[in-house]
């Protein structure tokens, strides 16, 4: 029986009254475990609530749904929010912004950073894609948005300097490629004047962004082709600097941005120089890999249903860091570029170009899916997704990512103000991914909370917050059940209303994840469940 | 009511095998997946196994399904409902909800119905839909439980505009008496045909469908009937209108149910074939094919040997083989040996037809068929066309007179700047020579690419050499053998002449080895055609 505690958890602990100990966070990896299979839910003083799950609407949680995209450079439309308030679906004209709850501004370094210490955030910065960011993070904003970013500092296949110039400037060392008829330049990634410039965008942008309450997560390493980092070029003309450059950007990365989550590319060259070689595996890349993931880094993969680029091995890989760390996919195919190539794959049309992604995403449990940006409102992915495969946007918002929620919850319904009370509560996810509160940048911030509310107000009065719970451990099919005692601690008599919610515990046990459950929920987050005297 | 326990035991097999595929997939469990500690007890029931939804209630309850509630497990375990529905042959994906409020049943209304199975799963309207329903409920709690799922099947009939399909066709209507049921011509083709004879009176073609009478029927009442395929609109039987038969005949009739048209004609007067044979025993049964001829669309033609015996002519067309020639006055059986006499079409009736030639003895006999005269010409070796036959100098084997029997032409002249195969002689080309008709031994043709037409001489005194120069030899042994030439002035070591046809004119030729052999024809621009006639003395340059 005792291989059944991964699943049923059974734990009784005592939680402090009033706001949770630091010191309990660290309770994860602790097995407290009493006899399985048999909870204590009818207690003498207890009443049992049985709570309905919500399954369909869009809760705005962190690290789950859908990404829109967005660029800075010129093939961004002025119209951008208007254009996405009122976007064609089958179901009618719909708001993008009801279905997805991020923005993923992913564009040349350069936007971001025109001179030296000049940002596009900042007030006295005014060129256009300045113009833009700030459009683009005003409108996010407006619409309960939160912004994710992705800087690419590699020109390749570019029409622009990706890299901004007073990098070259000052001397950084670099490569001219042709994209067209325009020549562009790119730093090497092992240049020492390159990397002195971009730690101090990173440390400034982390200065200003890294905080969750404005910013979802930061994504990628920001070199090689695309930002994809694979079709690397260094100064040595081989692969000698590849390591000492993934220690660099990475340890740059992870020393300033340490409250929002930080994702790496897992494919099977990261970083080498090779294009993108589905035919052979670079056998260095999953130790790199896996020492980002110990670093801190979640995972991307940016071709999601190009049955060449996403196969066996990233599949495995992916399997191998379930529910270790949240996957983001990105679809690998454009409608605009791509065309009939979609055949090769043996996609029929773009609506089983869909499906295919989606498939793949189901697969590989993933948190969060793409809504890619076309210039061409009426022909790109986005409308791909809400034209030929609306279902599974709903269902991507219904099933994929985390859903959270308890079903059953014994409580005390007379105790006394001083009283040991015992909780049992039970709780499922109804998503295929997890909550990845075990990432370093959350550190099980997320936690259990019952709340006495006051009946007028409806505020919390007292706050008992439950440290064992690790939500990172919910997994589908699987519900994990608590028993969960503590002390009252000292509540005046009277009447209130009990309360269930999962609270930031670094933001002064706040709500921070909405519960995926029918019922009458407080606007702050907190689910009603029944009256309680406190004698 | 429905209650399938096939498709349990299915879906329960299906979900043990899904659930120890997950098993093995997790390595630190327990499972207890015991089959006999499941409880499937779930009955999905539905008001009806078939509904015809009723256009004129949108609002009434047109099914209702319940099920009961799942074994109760206790307080240790959670139990999901998922409803699913979904439309057999539909690509579009099944409806799924969870039930999570205890309400254990289902109703649409006719309206929902519809716009579930039209809107959303794309079925046809006025048809019969399977409707698929599915109930599961799934455990979970601290040891693994198979889910209980109950299916149920439904067929909906939806309404709407009625679907060019037909279970049966018949024709019907005063001018065929009893209905006559058509068969298609193939399980692929959307055809019927039918000959056969009608009455004056009215027609139109009853279907059934699924538990539809309806019919294909004109679009406005008593349409008479023409020469071409006619719109057809497919309507309630009786709400049907009707085609005209304007007199008692025997009648040919195809029904295209792809096209919805209905071709109705007089069996004698339109020969539809796509191919001709000949059966009986003068073949031993065997269905040969009669070709149509190069020289013309309306000519088929065949040489070669036949037993003595009966002898009928079946047309294959749009892969049918319902009609067949047989000679007009179906008393004789008289080949009417070289004499063209008119033939009448009939329905084919496999080896009892009472029409038929009968081929007096065996031999070598050449047929012809004309479908424009309606005519067959039938030869015995007694009266058949014999090869022409010239006489010349052949020089190149030092016979002279040399006789000759004309079996093929050959093309010669400046068109292909005399260019030769290998093995011939300079301007022998076979791909330019002309197949003799199995029609008419007298006449030869060339139907392929468009013909060259340089502008070369062979003669050195002709100054003035034309595009496409050409003649037509006997043989290919050399260049000065018996040709047909032009009527243009020519004469031998002195001038070349040249007639300039148009495309689609008819030239005269002049044959011998004379002077004519310098006459010669200019090939008229996109010429891929050329008829020769050696006994009328004719050639036609034509694009075909």
């Amino acid at each position: 029986m005792s291989t059944l505690k991964n699943i049923f958890r059974n734990r009784v602990r005592l939680v402090l009254a009033g706001t949770v100990l630091a010191a309990a966070l660290t309770a994860c990896g602790d097995d407290e475990v009493i006899e399985s299979g048999s909870h204590n839910w009818e207690m003498s003083g207890n009443k049992i609530v049985d709570i309905k799950p919500e399954r369909y609407k869009l809760l705005r949680n962190p690290m789950t749904g859908w990404v829109l995209y967005a660029g800075l450079g010129d093939g961004l439309s002025d119209t951008f929010w208007e254009d996405y308030d009122n976007f064609e679906s089958t179901a009618g004209r719909v708001k993008v912004s009801d279905y997805a709850h991020t923005l993923f501004i992913r564009a040349a370094w350069t936007y971001f950073n025109p001179e030296e210490g000049v940002y596009a955030w900042d007030d006295n910065c005014n060129t256009v894609e300045a113009k833009r960011f700030k459009m683009l993070v005003k409108g996010a904003k407006e619409r309960n948005m939160k912004i994710a970013f992705g800087f690419i500092c590699d020109s390749q296949d570019k029409h622009d300097n990706f890299t901004p110039d007073y990098v070259r400037e000052a001397g950084a060392k670099g490569y001219i490629t042709t994209t067209g008829s325009v020549q562009v330049w790119s730093p090497y990634p092992d240049d020492p004047v390159f990397q002195e410039k971009h730690e101090r965008f990173i440390k400034d942008f982390a200065a200003r962004w890294d905080n969750a309450e404005e910013t979802m997560y930061v994504s990628g390493t920001g070199l090689g082709k695309w930002g994809e980092s694979h079709s690397a070029r260094y100064s040595t003309g081989n692969e000698a600097p590849r390591k000492a450059v993934i220690d660099w950007i990475s340890d740059l990365y992870t020393r300033y941005i340490t409250h929002v989550p930080i994702f790496v590319n897992y494919h099977r060259c990261l970083l080498t120089t090779r294009d993108f070689d589905w035919n052979s595996v670079d056998p260095d890349t999953e130790p790199i890999l896996l020492e980002l993931i110990d670093k801190g880094y979640s995972l991307r993969h940016d071709a999601f249903g190009m049955k060449t680029y996403y196969t066996t091995w990233e599949r495995n890989f992916a399997a191998s860091q379930r529910y270790n760390r949240p996957i983001i996919a990105e679809g690998g195919w454009v409608k605009g570029s791509h065309g009939n190539s979609i055949k090769g794959d043996g996609y029929a049309d773009y609506a089983d170009v869909r499906r295919g992604e989606y498939n793949e995403a189901k697969g590989a449990f993933v948190n969060m899916m793409d809504f890619r940006y076309n210039s061409n409102l009426t022909w790109g992915e986005t409308w791909s997704w809400f034209n030929e495969a609306y279902d599974l946007v709903e269902e991507f918002i219904a099933e994929g990512g985390y859903r959270l929620y308890p079903d059953k919850i014994s409580l005390p319904v007379f105790p006394g103000g001083s009283d040991n009370v015992t909780v049992t509560h039970r709780w499922s996810n109804l998503g295929w991914g997890y909550c990845p509160t075990n990432i370093p940048q959350w550190n099980q911030k997320y936690k259990v909370a019952f709340a006495l509310l006051d009946k007028s107000t409806m505020k919390p009065v007292k706050v008992y917050v439950d440290s064992e719970p690790c939500l990172n451990t919910w997994i589908k099919g699987r519900p994990s059940t608590y028993e969960t005692r503590f002390n009252m601690g000292g509540v005046k008599a009277g009447e209130y209303i009990w309360a269930v919610g999962l609270v930031d515990t670094t933001r002064d046990n706040e709500i921070g994840l909405q519960i995926s459950a029918k019922g009458d929920i407080t606007p702050e987050g907190w689910l009603k469940l029944t009256t309680v005297n406190v004698k | 009511m429905k209650y399938n326990t096939i498709y349990r035991n299915i879906a329960r097999l299906t979900a043990i095998a899904l659930l120890a595929g997950t098993v093995t997939a997790c390595d630190d469990e327990d499972i207890d997946n015991s089959y006999s500690r499941s409880n499937s007890v779930i009955q999905l029931e539905t008001s009806s196994d078939y509904v015809v939804l009723d256009e004129a209630n949108p609002d009434a309850v047109a099914l209702t399904l319940t099920w009961n509630e799942a074994h109760p497990y206790g307080n240790e375990f959670i139990t999901t409902y998922q409803y699913q529905l979904d439309a057999v042959g539909s690509k579009a994906s099944a409806l799924k909800e969870y039930e999570d409020d205890g309400i254990y049943t289902r109703q649409y209304t006719n309206a929902q119905l519809q716009e579930l199975l039209i809107g959303h799963f794309g079925c046809l309207t006025s048809s019969n839909v399977t409707l698929n329903l599915t109930v599961t409920a799934s455990f979970e709690g601290p040891r693994v439980v198979i889910p209980d799922i109950a299916t149920a099947s439904v067929t909906v009939k939806t309404y709407g505009p009625k679907q060019y399909l037909a279970d049966r066709l018949f024709i019907g209507g005063d001018a065929v008496g009893e209905q006559i049921e058509l068969m298609p011509t193939s399980a692929t083709s959307g055809l019927y045909t039918w000959t056969g004879a009608l009455n004056a009176g009215k027609i139109n073609f009853p279907v059934i469908y699924g538990d539809e009478n309806n019919a294909i029927s004109p679009a406005e009442a008593d349409t008479p009937i023409g020469d071409d395929e006619m719109p057809a609109v497919m309507v309630d039987a009786a709400k049907a209108n009707y085609w005209v038969i304007p007199q008692a005949d025997n009648y040919r009739i195809t029904v295209n149910m792809n096209n919805h048209t209905v071709k109705i004609v007089p069996a004698g007067s339109i020969i539809e074939l796509d191919r001709l044979f000949m059966t009986g025993a003068a073949t031993a049964d065997a269905m040969i094919e009669i070709e149509r001829a190069l020289e013309a669309d309306d000519l088929y033609a065949w040489r070669g040997e036949l037993k003595a015996g009966k002898l009928y002519m079946p047309l294959e067309f749009n892969d049918d083989i319902a009609v067949s020639f047989v000679p007009k006055d179906k008393n004789s059986h008289d080949i009417n040996d070289g004499v063209a006499h008119e033939f009448d079409q009939v329905p084919t009736t496999s080896g009892t037809m009472a029409a038929y030639w009968e081929i007096p003895a065996d031999g070598t006999y050449r047929v012809v068929v004309n479908t424009t005269d309606h005519t067959v010409t039938i030869y015995s070796a007694a009266t058949d066309m014999a090869n022409m036959s010239v006489s010349y100098n052949n020089t190149v084997d030092g016979i002279n007179p040399y006789t000759q029997e004309v079996t093929e032409l050959w093309m010669w002249g400046g068109f292909n700047s005399a260019s030769h195969d290998d093995g011939l002689k300079a301007g022998f080309q076979a791909k330019y020579k002309l197949t003799q008709s199995k029609a008419n031994p007298h006449v030869f043709v060339y139907h392929g690419d468009a013909l060259p037409r340089a502008t070369m001489s062979s003669e050195s005194y002709n100054k003035d050499p034309q595009p496409g120069g050409v003649k037509f030899l006997v043989t290919n042994i050399e260049n000065n053998v018996y040709a047909y030439g032009s009527t243009a002035e020519a004469k031998r070591n002195s001038k070349v002449g040249y007639v300039k046809p148009a495309l689609g004119e008819t030239s005269t030729l002049v044959a011998g080895q004379g002077d004519n052999r310098y006459a010669y024809f200019c090939i008229p621009e996109n010429c891929n055609y050329v008829v020769v006639d050696i006994e009328k003395l004719t050639v036609i340059f034509d694009n075909k």
